[in-house]
């Protein structure tokens, strides 16, 4: 994981470094003078040579050190962990979504195949994947904050300011980042769950005279669930950091939103630092995932 | 006895789904004495004297004020000072300050803290740098006075304390000298709304600063007295604009900043919303006079007789939102002309290519850089090039993000022409084209001289009488190329009482009514 995060570190300098863009021009404002830009570059340390920008933010972050932000001159590390917050929420409570919603509607698909239930909850799964999170989100506001005033139509609450605020600012984006991925976890675990159903175990199970629903619940189900875990696992990583829009939308003021803006500003170290810890959370996503494989399938042992 | 059981089990669905929107819907209430404004993103820096950036200045002006600000004519008017006097000379200001005043840490202000405020001003503004080459010292007498002593009497020296744009907002003087030369991160002033707060890209918070101590006289543009009727005032950065409107809509923010002109219409019959036409603002096509084809100024001149304004304005939205202008100067300021206005709206192909042969033009690219900031430049972009295309022009229209634009810009090598919208301000000094340096390198001898006459003319018409002719030999020049003014827009909910609706947006003595 080290050497991992090593190389994407080494790869993120070069690419942030590579885009042109001046982020004295944009601080400064419309009537900067060339005087000023030279002056606040030389304060940024941006008149210095990339190598050695390269050198001195490695040699912070082995001091565990990421830098000060470009744009607002705060710690890089502080300004992510308040951005924290919501984008763990927002990623958790997305996924609690996605898998109450795909993984029901991916086993009536499989266990009444080719029937008009399967074939609704494969549209309504492949609706949900495809269509755009903006738009969603954009109808769920006007239906939800405009017309029915249920949830205030974007925004945030700390959970230490007032826990009760913020779900509710959060069930908009939640419904809108977890429908998108349900459709996908929904189809994978019909496809899996089918794939089972048509084991010899299965087979034996019926023969023994057995409920279908304890074939399925029971024998088939939890069978199924080990690749579906992984489709979780690529999902939760694609929600860490990909939340952007969602984010931007509802003005969630998470990890995603950061993301953007930063390279918006080309604000590089915070740039640098989101991604490595975007980087870092993926691959302990995968780690935790590779983890849960054993807890569910007993064949399965690491050491 | 199945298909009952999976039917009660959607009705309990069905009934979990509704109990759980009905009761998140009753739980979501607004605050009553809390003002919301809806801002599209979060401001680089609470330090009104390190930028031009507008949020910056949306922000800030409501925690430092400055010595004079503006009344609702535009006139300059005392706010932290008392009145000024100026020697017969012209050389000397003495600057008399309000006593009683106090920051918000409880200090009560004086000279020691004006002067350092000023100091820094002078150095980290870009217009606090136009005022300092003029001025010889700058002084405390005693701790309710200072003295602005310059080397030519200019006249434009209290209009410049009164800007709010990179303005001389006043700090304590140990905020500035724990700051150095960084910028300034202790938000203190004498404003009638106190910094609480800034929750990194959610909000910013102010509340009502309970000692703010009002100019005795009544309010009037920015001036007179300010009070902060709303206990909070919160910035919250929305970067969606649907979601903005939406929000305002839906009452979960008070006031919206920076709303499409497009959605005005819609909002005329709306009992829930007030429109607002806000700051005139002004669109301008500037050619790069340092390097390449555009430093011949028949090839301007070509350029500049090939441009139907009111072919491009409608981009900025319905007729309320545009207007065709000639003037350099905004019409809701003193300094209004039409001079030089011949050549402005030309419209005329044919004098365009006869103007282009005259320079030898050979059909060379002309770049034509334009920043993705803001979809209206992009869409004046793309009329200017079906303009000049259609006079016989070869233009290549170079689209960057705003960062890429903001450096390309300054690199002459790197383009030809440029779209430019430009925010609005109250003298022509404080205008960036007026200076060498500025995005385009306007170097003239002749304006230098003009503009050192104007700067120290003495009575109101002399200077008028200079401010033509230099916007005149902007023409003559093609400094710029002028394509028009057009308005922002911004929208409140019906339930916002007292919004004055200045060009530069303000929230002291503004309530949230019912």
């Amino acid at each position: 994981m080290v050497a991992t995060m090593l190389v994407v570190a080494t790869l993120v300098f070069i690419v942030t470094n590579l885009i042109p863009g001046s982020p004295a021009a944009l601080i400064l404002g419309e009537d900067r003078t060339p005087e000023q830009v030279v002056e606040l570059n030389r304060e940024l340390g941006l008149d210095r040579p990339a190598a050695v920008r390269f050198l001195l933010w490695a040699g912070q972050l082995i001091r565990g050190d990421f830098g000060r932000s470009l744009f607002n001159d705060r710690s890089v590390a502080q300004v992510i962990y308040s951005r924290l917050e919501p984008t763990i929420l927002l990623t958790l409570s997305s996924a609690v979504i996605a898998v109450l919603i795909g993984i029901p509607l991916g086993i009536l698909a499989a266990v009444y195949q080719r029937t008009v239930l399967d074939l609704g909850a494969m549209a309504v799964a492949l609706v949900g994947a495809a269509i755009p999170n903006f738009w969603l989100g954009l109808l769920l506001i006007l239906a939800f904050a405009l017309r029915f005033k249920m949830f205030p139509s974007a925004g945030y609450t700390s959970l230490s300011d007032d826990p009760g605020a913020t779900w509710r600012y959060l069930v908009l984006p939640a419904i809108t980042l977890g429908v998108s991925h349900a459709g996908v976890i929904a189809r994978m675990s019909r496809a899996n769950l089918l794939e089972v159903l048509q084991t010899d175990y299965v087979r034996t199970a019926r023969s023994k005279g057995l409920r279908e629903r304890v074939v399925v619940n029971k024998h088939a189900f939890r069978n199924a669930l080990v690749p579906t875990l992984s489709v979780v696992g690529i999902a939760l990583a694609l929600m860490i950091g990909g939340s952007v829009i969602t984010e931007s939308v509802f003005a969630v003021p998470g990890v995603g939103r950061l993301l953007i803006e930063s390279v918006l500003r080309r604000d590089f170290p915070m740039i640098q630092g989101v991604i490595l810890l975007i980087a870092m959370l993926v691959a302990l996503v995968n780690l935790l995932v590779d983890l849960t494989y054993a807890l569910l399938d007993p064949r399965i042992r690491y050491g | 006895m199945q298909t009952l059981n999976r039917s009660r089990f959607v009705r309990r669905l069905l009934q979990i789904s509704l109990f759980f929107f009905v009761s998140v819907g009753a739980a979501f209430a607004q605050s009553g004495d809390t003002l919301i404004v809806a801002i599209k993103a979060q401001p680089p820096t609470l330090d009104m004297h390190a930028t031009t950036n507008n949020l910056v200045r949306n922000v800030a002006m409501h925690v430092n004020e400055g010595l004079f600000t503006f009344d609702a004519d535009f006139n300059p008017t005392p706010m932290l000072a008392t009145g000024f006097e100026r020697s017969d000379d012209g050389l000397i200001y003495t600057i008399g300050l309000r006593e009683g005043v106090t920051f918000h840490n409880g200090k009560g202000m004086t000279s020691e803290d004006v002067v350092a405020s000023l100091n820094r001003w002078m150095v980290r503004s870009s217009f606090g740098r136009t005022l300092a080459r003029f001025v010889e010292s700058l002084e405390a007498d005693g701790p309710y006075e200072i003295v602005v002593t310059l080397n030519e009497p200019v006249n434009f020296v209290i209009t410049a304390f009164a800007t709010f744009r990179a303005g001389p907002a006043i700090y304590p003087s140990e905020v500035i000298e724990r700051t150095g030369d960084e910028r300034i991160t202790e938000i203190i002033g004498t404003g009638p709304y106190r910094f609480v707060e800034w929750a990194e890209g959610q909000e910013i918070v102010l509340e009502r600063y309970e000692d703010y101590q009002p100019v005795d006289m009544a309010a009037s543009g920015y001036a007179g007295r300010r009070e902060a009727l709303a206990q909070t005032l919160k910035f919250i950065f929305v970067p969606e604009l649907s979601v903005r409107r939406v929000g305002v809509e839906a009452g979960d923010f008070h006031m919206a900043l920076d709303i499409d002109p497009e959605s005005f219409d819609s909002y005329i019959d709306n009992p829930d919303v007030q429109s607002f036409l806000g700051a005139p603002r002004m669109t301008t096509f500037i050619p790069n006079k340092s390097q390449g084809i555009m430093t011949d100024i028949t090839m301007r001149r070509a350029v500049q007789a090939a441009v139907c304004v009111e072919d491009i304005l409608p981009v900025y939205g319905g007729e309320d939102f545009w207007r065709v202008d000639p003037s350099v100067t905004w019409q809701e300021t003193a300094w209004w002309s039409d001079a030089g206005s011949e050549l402005y709206n030309v419209c005329d192909a044919a004098r365009a290519q006869e103007l282009a042969q005259e320079s030898g033009y050979d059909g060379e690219a002309i770049r034509l850089a334009v920043s993705t900031g803001d979809d209206s430049k992009f869409n004046v972009a793309l009329i200017l090039e079906q303009q000049l295309e259609a006079t016989g022009f070869n233009v290549e229209v170079e689209v960057r993000d705003d960062a890429a634009h903001g450096a390309i810009i300054d690199d002459p090598s790197m383009w030809d022409f440029a779209i430019s919208e430009h925010t609005y301000r109250t003298h022509p000094i404080l205008h960036s084209h007026l200076q060498a340096t500025w995005t385009g390198w306007w170097e003239s001898a002749e304006r230098d001289r003009l503009l050192s006459e104007f700067l120290v003319a003495g009575s109101e018409e002399e200077t008028h009488a200079i401010w033509d002719q230099i916007q005149g030999l902007y023409y003559d020049d093609v400094v710029v190329i002028k394509i028009g003014d057009y308005f922002e827009h911004h929208i409140a909910s019906s339930g916002l009482q007292g919004y004055a609706n200045m060009p530069e947006p303000f929230f002291w003595n503004v309530s949230v009514g019912e």
